[in-house]
């Protein structure tokens, strides 16, 4: 069956099923510098999640742990980006996808030890619309490094670039343009994702007033905001932000904690990097080395790797000692203060169960 | 008996342990000077070793008889291998942390020997620029780095019964030389507190110590 014998409304569905799927497995190689010039204006939200596919080199646990902090320490670069550009509603990061904010990215971070960083960026829309779908690669260079003061806290981009900023900064300036080139307005998708979001507290809530096919939504009727269960939807919507915004003060005061440490040990890690590359390049001259020299290889070996377990170490400490320190978050709500354990996760599925049962106990009343 | 397998391509080394009997050894310990090995003894030891082979083989040889192995090291070879020996050893304090499934063995102006086992298998670590194996051997507990250029170092930690004195011997080896230069160090528990002053090493300032 060719295209030309789908009906409209099928041959629409097969083009935003083309588009949605899209995907280029190219990497984008980051420019240095990259332009920073962003023309769109926006106020819609964005909420950034971030997940780590960096193969665990060493099969350890401390390893693991530190991959996946490390992933929330470039989600929070990221989010720096967007926030300083001063283009865009409220920008947070979410500890999971969630339909609140108007645009998610998704950031998966495939690739980094210090000479490359490698990041797999999507944003897509509550309605469903797949705007991004694209790997950045980020190469480092020892100027990149040179001059890179220890970031004493993840503060302002333009204070504390690092080797990779570039690549925060192309993510932005490529998701600036599909926003612009989308001109969807705030209205209509903050409508979509209330409802949405109403929707999974009470699956019955709003009923036809969204049209769901295929991983797309689009708006029938809008509520009333004089409708009990707007009301009560919007609250519980407002206790779900207090969580993330409270644990994401609590994130932040740790990954400064660790930033510091984290890019001394990119610094270590490129350094060793580069020593191999050039130690393979000479490896067909080694038999012209003096005797001297045995000593100086073998000395330059275990030296080399002392530095990078040293750094190494440091920093996989630091990253266990603070997830071992108690993780607890306490909430005010309503006069009542609700407290929450465990990992970031499990606090958070915890928090969302706490407001179903809520709606769930206010419907029965 | 235990027996293990990487996952990889390449042929493994098997390791024969015997049954893994972990104890804890937690705590500060200072080298003992007057027990541990003097560098220049083990490296005198190697140095009859090696002269003993050479008798050996000349003897063969005036026999009209054929001998396996390479060239033995030069001397040359030893001084290298001591001074790598000198730079591996120079830890006198360490600090051993233990859990369950982890133990990490600080060293004073060197890195941690860490390693992440419940005993009941080696663990096998690979970095960008080497790989170690570790785990328990009986009641002692082994490390064993194979680095670039064929540089390989193991350290063997083991406790004394009255739980006062650790032992720690290193073996260092290249591929230019055929016998391992061995150094055992003997260490005795301390009170870092008793010193008078705390040192710690730090990423952006080095090592600062403070008096109390």
């Amino acid at each position: 069956m060719g295209l030309s014998t789908l009906s409209p409304t099928m041959l629409a569905d097969v083009v935003a099923e083309t588009q949605r799927h899209s995907v280029s497995n190219i990497p984008t190689l980051v420019a240095n510098p990259e332009s920073r010039d962003v023309s769109l204006r926006s106020e819609l939200d964005v909420g950034i999640i971030v997940s780590s596919e960096v193969p665990i080199q060493s099969g350890t646990k401390a390893e693991a742990s530190f991959r996946k902090t490390e992933a929330q320490l470039l989600a929070g670069k990221q989010r720096l980006v967007f926030d300083e550009s001063g283009r865009w509603g409220v920008v947070r990061l979410f500890p999971e996808h969630s339909v609140i904010p108007q645009l998610m990215l998704d950031l998966v971070v495939r690739q980094s030890d210090g000479r490359e960083l490698l990041i797999e960026a999507s944003l897509t829309a509550v309605n469903g619309d797949v705007l991004l779908n694209q790997i950045y690669l980020d190469r480092s260079g020892m100027d990149r490094f040179e001059g890179t003061e220890p970031i004493p806290h993840v503060g302002r981009a333009s204070d504390s670039e690092g080797p990779f900023a570039d690549l925060f900064h192309r993510i932005h300036t490529d998701a600036a343009r599909v926003v612009f080139e989308s001109a969807r307005s705030k209205t209509y998708l903050g409508t979509i994702s209330f409802l949405r979001y109403a929707q999974q507290l009470v699956p019955t809530a709003f009923s036809g007033y969204l049209n769901s096919r295929d991983g797309e939504w689009t708006l029938l009727r809008e509520p009333s905001e004089k409708d009990p269960m707007y009301a009560r939807v919007a609250k519980l919507r407002d206790y779900e932000l207090l969580f993330v915004d409270t644990i994401d003060e609590q994130l932040g005061a740790t990954l400064r904690d660790i930033d510091v440490a984290y890019t001394l040990w990119l610094t270590a890690s490129k350094e060793q990097l580069d020593w191999l590359e050039r130690r393979r390049a000479r490896g067909l001259q080694v038999e012209s080395f003096t005797d001297d020299s045995a000593f100086a290889r073998h000395q330059a070996v275990y030296a080399a790797y002392r530095s990078l377990k040293i750094h190494e170490q440091e920093l996989f400490e630091l990253v266990l000692d603070l997830e071992s320190e108690s993780r607890s978050t306490a909430l005010n709500v309503e006069n009542t203060v609700v407290k929450l354990e465990g990992t970031l996760e499990q606090q958070y599925r915890e928090w969302r169960e706490t407001l179903l049962k809520i709606i769930q106990l206010e419907n029965t009343f | 008996m235990a027996l293990i397998s990487a996952c990889s391509n390449d042929p493994v080394k098997e390791e024969i342990t015997r049954r893994a009997s972990p104890v804890d050894m937690s705590g500060h310990w200072e080298m003992d000077y007057a027990k541990s090995d003097n560098l220049q003894d083990q490296l005198n030891s190697v140095a009859r070793q090696i002269r003993r082979e050479a008798a050996r083989r000349e003897q063969l040889a005036k026999e009209g008889r054929g001998f396996p192995g390479g060239p033995l090291p030069a001397r040359r070879d030893l001084i290298t291998l001591a001074r790598l020996a000198e730079i591996i050893t120079e830890p006198t304090l360490l600090e051993v942390i233990q859990a369950a499934e982890r133990i990490r063995v600080k060293r004073e102006n060197s890195f941690a020997l860490v390693c992440e086992t419940d005993g009941s298998a080696i663990s096998i670590t690979m970095d960008l620029l080497g790989e170690q194996r570790c785990g328990w051997d009986g009641a002692q507990l082994f490390f064993m780095l194979t680095l670039q250029e064929g540089l390989e170092v193991t350290h063997r930690l083991s406790q004394s019964n009255e739980g006062d004195a650790l032992l720690l011997v290193t073996s260092v080896e290249t591929p230019d030389t055929k016998f391992p230069l061995v150094v055992s160090q003997y260490f005795k528990r301390y009170d870092p507190e008793s010193l008078g002053y705390q040192c710690e090493r730090t990423l952006t300032r080095g090592r600062i110590c403070t008096t109390r």
